[in-house]
């Protein structure tokens, strides 16, 4: 019996199908509403949204996921996967 | 006219009410705060007239935050703001008013053994700052605001040493996104502490757990670039 | 029109210094000040609560402010109240604002005593009448004098039920809690009328026909006649039972992501049973459940019923709306003043910047809750401004001081000068470890015990601890058989957590023992002595698994703990012998604070290898304040040839108790009662086991958390005590653990 480890999850759970309906020139309040506020803050740039999600249960690291948004003046220039 | 009646037959209670306060006084003195506390009450019930009373009720406040009681003594310090909100001692006020939360929590064991107080409920710490910041902004010739100052800078670093502390903890508990944003929080809100270098090095050990290298690298720019002797450091 | 202000003079005042006034006067002198200002002016000196009147008038540039001030309450005095304490009356008015030196508030007073008539008519009495007068006192001071008249208690005579066909009277009304008193129910107060008694009736009739099928069960009307003198209460209820249905198909519609395959996993309603309101909500709270586990913390959950009136049966679609999925950005840990942050933040199983989980957040509650150090702990969210989705949680905690200190001074001829000192603290210096030095010293004994543990050694909870400790005791002391033991000894224990409940812990450790005996030691202590010599060097093995569900540390109100441990003088020490042990509770909660608890224990042991039998400085006891109660310590069992108590090597006890707390001081915190009976005894062994040799025992019991640590207070009855047994009615404990 292995020693008891409580699960960590963090991070934004996103679904494929939400995903794939970003388009660019989206603001960033059109991001926020369909995939949530990013849980990520790093102020020094404002500009680029990191979604993260994985979830670890005993010792096994689950379903990682990781997506990067970036923005010129509120707008949706690219989406990296 | 009628003013100057009244003090004739206020005069011999103001005698009782002298020598009430003289008492209490002679209680807290010898550190008898309970009786000290009983008598300033009296004081205030029999006599809640001029100069004594309002004395009474500061030097009350003090006894509880003495007596360890510090909620009564917020309490009291409040109401004395209240009554008397143009009274010549409200430096005082103020300053008791922050000692209180400032070192609430403390023990006589701390005397035995000191400690740090971070990590203690941050919120209070936060209340006794804003309270001396009041006071040396308000006051600034006030006997009180050096004493205050000091403690202002020992609270700012407190502060930003909880907050990074909990980064840690995320760190050691594998919530590497927990502690990102609890290290740029710190670098944000505690600038100028010692606490922002500890911060910023843990914010490049989260982003290589997380996986983002830009991230990282990031980071670690503004590292050489403010603190350049602190690049070496080992991520948990 | 305005006018400038050259001069503001206040008259009238005795207690209030002007500046309260001045600091309300909008403008400075010198500048404009028009009649709209002295409707304001007006207002905000009421609003301060010093003043019952305020005149503002003018004379040429000056503004006059002539103001009577409220007076001060010099005295207040309660007649005539026993069923609700003086204090709480006073704390109630202090709250309301009326209290010595405060200035007399009327209007408060006024509510205040509406209030208290309301509290009379909600506890049965229903002539209740309070009455307020206020009396001159010099120095514009006055006394509030307030008389109570209770009058009598309502007493219930009769309650009737009509309209009940599947069941009978009889059987409905034993539910409820209120009703006529039997005959010799001598403490109950069953007829006591109170209003919520009622109430909390009526949902009782519902709950119990909805359980049962009859989903259109209503109350259609409740009478409560009151007789002349207003002391006895008449109630008739009559309902409508309507009829009983049985459930049909159950499915789950909406985007609640859960496959009908799952949800027959999570429902206890089955086609073809009988309706059950209680099973209704029980799968709606595994559904949240569910849907809680992937972050969707504000699920809605409806029902929509589909009731078949024909052939009696109702379809039931479970309406799942997964409502927004919410994260916590922050945990803030409030009133930790002595405790370290990390601390209470690693037994959160919620974390930042995850999923919201009612589930972790209630699980985080209790484990806070079951720190010995920890007196009350509360959760609130507060939405994050600006992101909707995400939430703070705010951990309150009132922290309870669980060191414990004790020393003591003392001098007897046979053993001279006695000192012990102790001090104990399961928080040291707030960083949750605990730390236990005790010492004590006198002719004939010497103890030492040094224990540390880190429940948090490794991140996940591995817990490491050890102890050293040097015993010297007379055994006749304790007034068991005659001999002397020096033991030195150490050890080391992890605890190693297994499951959010379930924990193992194993400890080794070398141990040192000398036996010194006199000449009227009894026979089965030579006897060991000049089988196995007098000095023995053990290795000792512990083992033991934990189960433990119970709400808190402190007084639990719900939950079980089973602790069953194998101790070992293991192979190769010069004893080898085995204990097993089981000790078990089990807590029921019985009224909001009123809790039913079981605890029990099984002990057996025996030598093994080349040892044939249980070391006698190893055997059980029982009789004292943790076993049976009413009992002198150690007293009971079989005796040795000096018919002093030899123990054995199998012991049960159990006790039950009904804990609650201390009527009339129900305000000082750590203080609880429990009504018990206690029963138990050791035997040489098995098979010497006879069931009516258990000695029972009943009686009352206090423990106060005090801060130097727990003082237990005890007074038992023996039920069966025998000749020869040492009976003991009163006794106490300070800082035994329970």
């Amino acid at each position: 019996c292995s020693i008891y480890k409580m699960e960590v999850q963090q991070g934004n759970a996103l679904n494929n199908e939400t995903v794939s309906q970003l388009q660019k020139g989206m603001s960033k309040a059109e991001v926020a509403s369909l995939l949530g506020n990013p849980l990520l803050q790093d102020n020094f740039r404002s500009n680029r949204w990191d979604y993260i999600y994985f979830k670890r249960s005993g010792n096994k690291l689950g379903n990682k996921q990781n997506l990067t948004l970036f923005f010129e003046n509120d707008q949706l220039i690219q989406v990296r996967k | 006219c009628s003013q100057k009646k009244k003090d004739i037959s206020a005069e011999d209670s103001k005698a009782t009410a002298q020598q009430l306060f003289k008492d209490a006084r002679i209680s807290m003195d010898e550190k008898n705060y309970e009786e000290a506390i009983k008598k300033y009450e009296a004081l205030e019930a029999k006599y809640p007239l001029g100069r004594y009373a309002q004395q009474a009720l500061l030097e009350q406040a003090y006894a509880y935050y003495k007596y360890d009681e510090p909620d009564t003594a917020l309490d009291t310090i409040d109401r004395y703001m209240r009554v008397y909100p143009r009274s010549p001692r409200m430096d005082y006020a103020l300053y008791l008013r922050g000692l209180v939360n400032y070192s609430r929590g403390g023990s006589i064991i701390d005397k035995v053994f000191p400690r740090n107080f971070s990590d203690l409920d941050g919120v209070r710490q936060k209340e006794a700052f804003q309270d001396f910041s009041t006071l040396i902004t308000r006051h600034k010739n006030s006997p009180y605001a050096a004493d205050a100052k000091k403690r202002m800078h020992y609270l700012k670093n407190t502060l930003g040493e909880s907050e990074v502390n909990v980064a840690k903890y995320y760190m050691k508990r594998g919530a590497y996104l927990a502690a990102f944003n609890r290290a740029d929080y710190t670098i944000k809100h505690h600038q100028g502490t010692p606490a922002v270098i500890e911060a910023l090095q843990i914010k490049v050990c989260a982003s290589r757990k997380l996986g983002k290298k830009g991230l990282a690298e990031d980071t670690m720019r503004i590292i050489k670039l403010n603190f350049p002797q602190k690049t070496k450091f080992s991520c948990l | 029109d305005s006018f400038v202000l050259n001069d503001v003079q206040v008259s009238g005042l005795e207690r209030i210094a002007a500046g309260t006034v001045l600091s309300n006067v909008p403008v400075r002198v010198g500048e404009k000040f028009d009649d709209r200002m002295t409707a304001d002016l007006v207002r905000s000196l009421y609003k301060t609560g010093f003043f019952d009147d305020v005149k503002v008038s003018r004379r040429g540039n000056v503004l006059l402010v002539k103001v009577h001030e409220r007076p001060a309450v010099g005295d207040i005095t309660v007649t005539g109240n026993n069923a609700i304490k003086d204090d709480a009356l006073l704390a109630a008015l202090k709250q309301a604002g009326v209290a010595k030196g405060r200035p007399l508030d009327k209007s408060a007073l006024n509510r205040i005593q509406h209030e208290i008539k309301q509290q009379y008519l909600a506890r049965g009495n229903y002539g209740a009448d309070v009455a307020t007068n206020i009396e001159k006192l010099p120095r514009n001071r006055v006394a509030v004098k307030i008389k109570v008249t209770e009058g009598a208690v309502a007493k219930i005579k009769r309650i009737k039920i009509s309209g009940n066909k599947a069941y009978s009277e009889a059987t409905l009304t034993k539910l409820l809690e209120s009703g006529p008193k039997s005959k010799f129910a001598l403490f109950s107060s069953k007829d006591k009328y109170a209003k919520e008694k009622l109430v909390g009736d009526i949902d009782t009739l519902t709950s119990f026909y909805r359980d049962r099928g009859y989903l259109n069960f209503e109350i259609v009307s409740t009478q409560v006649s009151l007789s002349k003198d207003k002391s006895a209460v008449f109630v008739n209820i009559n309902i409508n039972e309507g009829d009983q249905y049985r459930i049909g198909k159950v499915n789950v519609a909406g985007n609640s992501g859960i496959s009908s395959k799952e949800l027959s996993k999570l429902t206890s309603l089955k086609e073809g049973q009988v309706f059950s309101q209680t099973k209704l909500a029980e799968t709606r709270n595994n559904l949240k459940k569910r849907m809680g586990e992937d972050g969707f913390a504000f699920s809605r959950i409806g029902v929509l019923p589909q009731v078949d009136k024909v052939n009696k049966r109702v379809n039931l679609v479970f309406q799942a709306e997964k409502g927004q999925r919410t994260y916590v950005r922050r945990i803030n840990i409030r009133g930790n003043f002595r405790t370290k942050d990390e601390v209470f933040r690693r037994e959160m199983r919620q974390l930042e910047s995850s999923f919201l989980s009612k589930e972790k957040v209630d699980r985080s509650k209790v484990r806070l809750q079951r720190l010995p150090y920890v007196e009350s702990v509360k959760i609130n969210t507060s939405p994050v401004a600006g992101r909707s989705d995400q939430v703070d949680l705010d951990v309150i905690i009132s922290e309870q001081s669980s060191n414990q200190f004790n020393a003591g001074l003392g001098y007897s001829q046979s053993n001279g000068l006695l000192f012990n000192i102790g001090v104990s603290q399961n928080n040291f210096m707030g960083t949750g470890k605990s730390l236990s030095v005790a010492g004590s010293k006198s002719d004939s004994t010497k103890n030492f015990r040094l224990s540390y543990n880190n429940p948090y050694h490794t991140v996940d909870g591995v817990g490491r601890g050890f102890n050293v400790y040097l015993e010297e005791d007379d055994a006749d002391e304790d007034d068991i058989s005659d001999y002397t033991s020096k033991t030195f000894g150490a050890d080391i224990n992890y605890t190693i957590p297994l499951t959010e409940e379930n924990s193992l812990r194993f400890s080794i450790g070398g141990e040192h023992r000398e036996i010194e005996t006199t000449d009227s030691s009894p026979d089965h202590v030579t006897d060991f002595i000049a089988k196995n010599g007098d000095s023995y060097d053990n290795i000792l093995g512990k083992l033991s698994y934990i189960h433990d569900t119970r709400d808190r540390f402190l007084f639990p109100t719900t939950g079980v703990r089973h602790n069953i441990s194998l101790e070992v003088g293991l192979p190769g020490s010069d004893l080898e012998y085995y204990k097993l042990r089981y000790r078990g509770s089990s807590y029921f909660p019985v009224s909001e604070n009123i809790t039913f608890a079981i605890k029990g224990g099984i002990q057996t042991g025996d030598g093994y290898g080349d040892s044939s039998e249980l070391p006698f400085f190893e055997r059980f006891y029982s009789g004292g304040i943790s076993t049976v109660r009413g009992f002198e310590n150690n007293s009971l069992g079989p005796r040795d040839s000096n018919d002093d108590p030899m123990g054995g090597s199998f012991a049960v006890d159990a006790r039950a108790e009904l804990q609650f707390p201390v009527p009339f001081a129900s305000d000082v915190k750590g203080l609880r009662m429990s009504a018990f009976v206690d029963a138990g005894n050791v035997y040489t062994d098995y098979d010497a086991f006879e069931v009516d040799d258990i000695r029972y025992s009943a009686g009352l019991a206090a423990t106060w958390m005090s801060p130097l640590g727990p003082f237990t207070l005890s007074y038992a009855k023996p039920l069966n005590a025998k000749d020869g047994d040492d009976e003991q009615e009163i006794q106490f404990s300070i800082g035994a653990s329970f």
